[in-house]
């Protein structure tokens, strides 16, 4: 008897004890991440949008830098930038989508539902100027659609002209919110590139404004009067760059690579005889005492750069060092600044004033900025005011109001704009024009399936074309092709 | 080997004094089957003796008797042996009785369950402990290449203590990063195969693994071969492994074992007498094969020694595409100097015993091994017992624990390793002149180019790891038709890591130097509970029926502490470095499982077991996370029905079908916040949105499987053949899919994708010939598989499983793909396939496109034992062959375009390739590989379209046949064992991969690139290479 009890009870019992049990066993928080969070707060998130915009500068600044010939690249591998070869910056568009503007759109919402406007106003700044990255390198890109995971996993591209707009709306609502009253939570801290001063913030946005509304010029007719409106109010000295700094721990992107890596075989880049030519006086005329700040030549009598598309770039004299400027460990990535801002000034103004690119003499206002943004940026790498004093006055500098020329100013900005991936964009508004940038030349061993034409936009990376096709299929262009404000 | 002759002499003379014993005196008789036939080919001897013969046509023999002849003796294979005493007799007819235990071969199927091989309807594949041995592989999976069809074994090196990974009847997730390797049960109890390749990089500095942030989990993989936990297990401990191929060989184990079940039994005592053995070997270990290098040319670039404006040599020239080597230059073969031999020791003793009622088992073992690369060593160190007694007549209980210590000083493969120096490392300058009288690197390249040696000395990671497994058990029978038995196990081990890599080298010059130290701790424990009950009805028809509980429960935590900028130097501690990261994986996961299953037998002929088994996982949403799967399978030996010829002995077709499901791996779904790389900035946290996010929805994986087959068995089991025929489909893969980066996510877990996988496995035992003493067995395997992507997603047309970013090879999947489809960029042909040459004389790459170029997979592969034994000695030889299946030398690209291989020792010397001219006309012009004849840029060795980036210099074709194994051995006669203190005694020389023939160029294309966690095939040639062994052991029982 006991036998058969035992037999026939005990499966039962431990089929009803495991049914029972089994949601408690299995479910609860069995299933959760202890290494990972389901929510964060608005000031954990805002450091990791202002790094990887930093880093956002830094790589397509990478890139740019070798098309707008800065540097010329020092590898002798195929499918090299500064030949125009088919380039297509997976990691720049992984780094705009997914580490800065998917975050930043998430603290806007969050900040919005939080009442704390003041992280709604920095957070779409950040979506702003990522946004402009992004468009001014391919094109056509998703915004209205983008970010909403599962929800929509093949979102649509928008018009560059739409997505102007948005960069504008967002920066006007930024503006808007970063002056409301009252604000639940606001940056402080973390707020890694003002510290939580919000007029800064206010500046940016509308400096900002600025440099996206000159960006029009060529479908604009009134490009350049928006951009004098909005720069009036933006940046007042170089305390209001926006930039990012690094450390010891956090070592500058341009420190890691080139500067560092260049001792270790993976030499990337080496200055271009474009910029050492615009600096040594060879095409200006004037010795610019930034050189040796920003330039190492191992104490040669002369800087040499290197021919784009040379093997290698044997021929420069001039590298990156752990020293100079904008490779030390904790150099700032500059990614808007107050002298950028003086010679947005000066072309807006020359160009209002009826300025071609072969016109001479502008306004007072015009050569005042220009003058302005020069001076700004020698303090900023910290020239000696003697020297820059010198350099201000020197006639191939010094041409006064009635001399300025729009290379004058563009070369100056080009210089104080130096690895910034803005130069791209104002390179292609002026079509690359050896009269606006003297001695630009195509470069050597040049991507023969452009036959002669520079390049005009980056293709779309393969991830993108791999998990979007369908959509990017309708708007993918060669790399010749014009983006919509460079028609 | 002086040991050896001396032990070898004695039996040689035994031998020959033999011959000369002849007598006058004969002998003859008829020997028969039950039923009378008369059985030709059987064997009789005289006792006592060496003489024998065996029976002709008619069963007829004759034999000539020595004086001294009492006893004679009747064997054949499949009959039970038999003793006559001679007497006077001058004819002997004898009638030989059937051996029905031979017939009833068992094998270990599912939670350790014995079964007669006759009555499975699936197929299994066992090898017992004397074929584990002769291996001489100290890693269990190692031990099981060659011997087992449908099996895939992949070294991950030459390294000691390299990790192996076991695929059994080809991928069953489309996942990268899915586990595609079977369930690993010792004594029923699950055990940890994992091969945690943790989190050795550094925050910059590494381009490992093509440092795409989408393939960060391999990153760390190519660095080091981790050992993949089952290389814990003493193989000297191992009675059997049985491999559970099919998902109806492992329904009842469910989802873990998805991807099948390699079993293991471990020896137990027996009653009697206690019993020692003990067993101690020696081996030597040198790399199989490496490169060929070329001789002509000294570093350098552009045919010139680099020199600085000043004229002092620049670091820059770490290439060799310099002046042609002069008769002051040395020239070394740097891949020859720098391998040592590497050793291996092996003790290992054993006592077991015990009475009827109590056994006992206990081993206590030593494995250590020094690597061909200096440095570099691995140990294994086991202590075992085991026992089991029985209490009542009903009740008995079992358990046994083991302790393994195992780790060693590993050696660095992948990115910025010893192999990715050495293959770049010129010929003109001695690897191992490596160091300073400072103690600082001696590099011929300044710090672009590490010294590899140094590296082996310096840049180090060590592994040690602590781990005991064991269980406790009881049997309870309270009826003779009942069985309850239980056991609870567990496994834990914690594995401590430490990584240096000094400052001043290539990988550390961004970050100051760098230390790891890593904490792995695991512990799965397993409750396991059957009932069966057990039925005859009538005589015709039995039943048994089965019923089971399982209860898993796995944490793990992985806590990686990394120190970067070493402070004061040469003190290589975490107290000592300004930056601190930490990386936390801790997990945990639970599966509850019951299952049932039937099995019928009627008349020992017809075989039907059904199964069904319902498991709840953690891993799952609570909507998803309990699921059903069933599984029928039906044996039939149909010889038991027919009167089937004479030389058919045995015949059986076998067919099932099944269903196994697959769970998600903890924590997959849902969206989550992490802490972004790099964080905190400037002391500021920084939280990022996860961009991997699971669907909520998410379902387990399915994979259905039918298999048929059959067993067939002539000459009274002297020849055997096994076929079998599987087709498995895996569909509602969880797969994190990619997707537009735009969505704010890059992979989203979700259920898409079908794949397929079918093949043949056929086994061959055979032994021919068996004539008195002399025994030749052989045993071969042969399958081959088919892998089919049906269907991926219509989110994404593929999923890439690897991308080797400087040669552009890319292993992806698309539909209708297979799993190993390699795609690069192949030289442009001509649709007659004539290389199209452009206007410079050179052969062109479609670079600006994919195409498919080959399969890592291979076509088929085999193996072929053969053991011939005579007397105490036997000789076993394991051929093996791979045919097909394409690999990518990582390092052959730097190799190439740095002048080191032998291939671009041509520099001179004009070529004219092979190939016609874009109008069709053959190719005349000439090109001169430095490229300054014809102002070619840049030289042809370092010109991607026309040479490097071609997938047609770049993949090669990685088929091999190689001498798997070869073991020798000696035993003692009984005879002579007499006089010594020993129950047996033996000798082995065994060669281990002694022979290789393949058309890659390199390496032993053996071994992968990456660890063997991965799924990614293909690749190879900067782990460390395979080797090839030379051992002396010997055995001795007490």
């Amino acid at each position: 008897m006991k036998i058969k009890y035992f037999k026939h009870t005990m499966p039962v019992i431990l089929l009803t004890v495991i049914f029972l049990s089994c949601d408690d066993y299995l479910g609860g928080d069995t299933n959760v991440d202890p290494n990972r969070v389901g929510e964060v707060s608005l000031n954990a998130v805002l450091p990791t949008i202002i790094d990887a915009t930093a880093l956002n500068y830094y790589n397509l600044g990478f890139q740019t830098s070798q098309i707008v010939q800065y540097v010329a690249s020092a590898t002798a591998s195929a499918g090299r930038t500064d030949t125009h070869n088919q380039i297509r910056l997976q990691t720049t568009w992984t780094g705009i989508y997914l580490r800065a503007m998917s975050n930043a759109n998430l603290l806007a919402n969050q900040a919005m539902e939080d009442g704390s406007p003041h992280y709604e106003g920095v957070a779409k700044v950040v979506l702003a100027i990522n946004l402009a990255l992004a468009t001014d390198t391919w094109g056509d890109v998703p915004f209205s659609e983008a970010f909403q995971a599962d929800n929509n996993l093949t979102p649509a591209y928008d018009s560059q002209e739409s997505v102007y707009i948005a960069i504008q709306g967002l920066l006007d609502e930024a503006i808007t919110a970063l002056n409301a009253g009252t604000s639940l939570f606001s940056p402080g801290s973390d707020d890694l590139v003002y510290g939580g001063d919000l007029s800064q913030w206010i500046k940016a946005a509308h400096s900002l404004k600025a440099r996206y509304a000159l960006h029009l010029t060529k479908v604009d007719s009134e490009a350049a009067s928006k951009a004098l409106a909005a720069v009036a109010n933006g940046f007042d000295n170089n305390d209001d760059d926006f930039q990012y700094l690094y450390d010891e721990r956090n070592l500058n992107p341009w420190h890691k690579r080139p500067a560092l890596a260049d001792g270790t075989g993976n030499a990337s880049i080496t200055f271009s005889e474009q910029l050492i030519g615009a600096m040594n006086g060879t095409d200006y005329g004037v010795f610019d005492p930034r050189l040796p700040i920003i330039a190492e030549n191992d104490g040669d009598p002369e800087y040499v750069g290197a021919i784009n598309g040379e093997e290698a770039g044997e021929s420069s004299n001039s590298r990156f060092t752990v020293d100079t400027w904008y490779s030390t460990i904790s150099a700032p990535v500059l990614m808007i600044t107050y002298a950028e801002s003086k010679f947005i000034e000066a072309e807006a103004e020359f160009l209002n004033n009826g300025g071609t690119k072969v016109s001479v003499g502008s306004t007072q206002n015009a050569y005042d900025a220009y003058l302005e943004g020069i001076a700004a940026h020698m303090d900023k790498l910290g020239v000696d005011p003697a020297e820059r004093d010198a350099y201000l006055a020197n006639p191939a500098v010094a041409v006064g109001a009635d001399g300025l020329t729009l290379d004058l100013i563009m070369k100056e900005k080009y210089v104080a704009n130096f690895l910034n991936p803005e130069t791209w964009v104002d390179l292609r508004r002026y079509d690359y024009d050896p009269v606006v940038y003297r001695d630009l030349a195509l470069p050597l061993d040049h991507n023969p399936d452009l036959n002669g034409q520079w390049i005009r936009r980056v293709l779309y990376p393969l991830d993108e074309l791999g998990r979007n096709s369908e959509e990017v299929n309708k708007v993918q262009q060669g790399l010749e092709v014009k983006v919509w404000w460079d028609r | 080997m002086k040991k050896l002759f001396t032990l070898l002499i004695p039996g040689l003379l035994c031998c020959l004094a033999l011959t000369s014993m002849a007598q006058q005196r004969t002998v003859k008789g008829k020997v028969t089957a039950e039923d009378g036939s008369p059985l030709p080919g059987a064997s009789v001897s005289i006792k006592g003796t060496n003489l024998g013969t065996i029976t002709d046509a008619t069963g007829d023999y004759t034999i000539d008797l020595p004086q001294n002849a009492e006893v004679i003796v009747f064997s054949f294979i499949g009959y039970l042996t038999a003793e006559v005493v001679i007497g006077s007799q001058g004819v002997i007819n004898h009638q030989l009785q059937l051996d029905i235990t031979q017939l009833q071969e068992v094998v270990v199927t599912a939670f350790g369950i014995e079964q007669e091989k006759k009555a499975l309807g699936y197929a299994v594949q066992q090898i017992e402990a004397e074929e584990i041995l002769e291996s001489n592989q100290p890693n269990i999976i190692d031990a099981l290449q060659g011997r087992i069809a449908g099996v895939q074994i992949n070294s991950s090196g030459g390294a000691p203590g390299a990790g192996s990974s076991i695929i059994i009847r080809g991928l069953t997730s489309l996942s990268p990063g899915a586990n595609n390797q079977p369930l690993f049960v010792v004594d029923g109890i699950p055990i940890s195969n994992e091969t945690v390749a943790g989190n050795v990089i550094p925050s910059a500095g590494s381009n490992a693994a093509g440092g795409g942030e989408e393939f960060r989990d391999l990153a760390s993989a190519e660095q080091f071969s981790n050992t993949n936990r089952a290389a814990d297990i003493n193989p000297d401990d191992i009675e059997s492994i049985s491999i559970l191929k099919g998902a109806a060989a492992t329904a009842l184990y469910g989802l873990r074992a998805a991807n099948g079940a390699v079993i293991i039994t471990t020896k137990k005592g027996e009653a009697g007498k206690a019993r020692v053995n003990f067993s101690t070997s020696v081996g030597w270990n040198n790399v199989v094969t490496t490169p060929d290098i070329q001789t002509q040319c000294r570093e350098g670039r552009q045919g010139r020694i680099r020199t600085n404006s000043d004229g002092s040599r620049s670091s820059v020239r770490f290439q060799t595409l310099g002046p042609q080597v002069s008769e002051f230059d040395g020239v070394y073969d740097n891949f020859d100097r720098f391998f040592e031999t590497g050793n291996t020791y092996s003790t290992s003793v054993s006592l077991s015993g015990g009475n009827e009622k109590t056994t006992y088992f206990t081993s206590a073992s030593r494995l250590s091994q020094t690597g061909v690369v200096p440095n570099s060593d691995w140990g294994r160190t086991s202590f075992k017992i085991a026992g089991s007694s029985e209490l009542t007549d009903k009740f008995k209980v079992n358990g046994t624990v083991t302790y393994t210590n195992s780790g060693g000083n590993r050696s660095q493969g992948g990115d910025k390793s010893i192999m990715s120096t050495l293959n770049y490392h010129t010929p003109t300058f001695d690897v191992n002149d490596y160091i300073n009288p400072d103690g600082t690197q001696n590099s011929y390249a300044g710090t672009i180019i590490d010294n590899p040696r140094y590296l082996a000395e310096f840049s180090t990671y060590e592994d040690n790891v602590d781990r005991i497994i064991g269980y406790i058990g009881f049997n309870y029978q309270p009826l003779e038709w009942i069985n309850l038995s239980y056991q609870l196990g567990v496994d834990n081990y914690s594995d401590v890591r430490t990584r240096i890599a000094p400052p001043n080298i290539d990988i550390t010059f961004q970050n100051g130097g760098f230390i790891v130290e890593e904490n792995v701790n695991y512990r799965e424990i397993n409750s396991n509970l059957l009932l069966s009950f057990n039925k005859s009805f009538a005589d015709e028809f039995s039943a048994t029926f089965t019923l089971g509980n399982q209860v898993t429960d796995i944490t793990s935590a992985l806590t990686s502490t990394r120190g970067e900028r070493f402070a004061l130097p040469e003190f290589y501690d975490l107290s000592n470095t300004t930056n601190l990261f930490a990386v936390k994986d801790d997990r945990e996961q639970k599966l509850v499982g019951v299952f049932g299953e039937l099995k019928l037998d009627y008349q020992n002929m017809l075989f039907l077991s059904i199964t069904g088994r319902n498991d709840w996982t953690s891993t799952l949403p609570k909507n998803s996370r309990s699921f059903f799967y069933p599984s029928v399978s039906l044996g039939y030996v149909f010889s038991e029905q027919f009167d089937l010829p004479e030389v058919f002995t045995y015949g059986k077709i076998r067919a099932s079908w099944a269903e196994v499901g697959k769970d998600a791996g903890a924590y997959q779904v849902g969206t989550y916040f992490e802490s972004a790389p790099g964080a905190p900035f400037l002391g500021q946290s920084g939280f990022r949105l996860d961009d991997m996010a699971g669907s909520i929805n998410l379902k387990p994986e399915r994979t259905t499987s039918i298999e048929i087959g059959t067993d067939l068995r002539f000459f009274s089991d002297r020849l055997g053949l096994d076929f079998t025929y599987f087709r498995q489909v895996s569909k509602d893969q969880i797969i994190p899919v990619p997707v537009s980066n735009t969505t704010s996510l890059s992979r989203f877990v979700t259920n898409a994708g079908e794949i397929e996988n079918r093949g043949i496995e056929v086994l061959v035992n055979a032994n021919p010939v068996k004539v008195g003493d002399f025994s030749w067995d052989f045993s071969l395997n042969y399958s081959r598989i088919r892998n089919e992507v049906l269907e991926i997603t219509p989110l994404v047309d593929e999923i890439i499983f690897y991308e080797d970013g400087p040669s552009e090879i890319v292993n992806k999947l698309i539909k209708g793909g297979s799993a190993g489809d390699l795609y690069g960029h192949p030289y442009i042909r001509d649709p007659q396939g004539r290389l199209i040459i452009d206007e410079n004389g050179l052969p062109q790459s479609a670079l600006d496109t994919l195409i498919l170029v080959g399969n890592a997979l291979p076509d088929f592969t085999a193996g072929l034992t053969n053991t011939l034994t005579w007397k105490g000695l036997s000789l076993s030889v394991l051929l093996e062959l791979r045919e097909g299946g394409d690999l990518l030398d990582v390092g052959l690209r730097n190799r190439m375009r740095n002048g080191v291989d032998a291939r671009t020792g041509i520099r001179y010397e004009q070529i004219v390739f092979n190939g016609v001219t874009e109008t069709g006309q053959v190719n005349t012009t000439p090109v001169l590989p430095t490229g300054y004849a014809n102002n070619v840029s840049p030289a042809l060795y370092r010109n991607e379209s026309a040479y490097v980036g071609s997938s047609d210099i770049l993949l090669q074709d990685a088929s091999w046949f190689r001498i798997r194994n070869v073991s020798l051995s000696y035993s003692v006669p009984a005879d002579l064992l007499a006089k010594l203190p020993f129950t047996s005694a033996r000798v082995t020389l065994a060669g281990n991969n002694i022979f290789l023939n393949t058309p890659f160029i390199g390496f032993d294309p053996e071994s992968s690139q990456f660890g063997s966690g991965t799924n990614a095939f293909g690749f190879g040639g900067q782990s460390i290479p395979n080797t090839r062994s030379y051992t002396v052991k010997l055995n001795f029982s007490l």
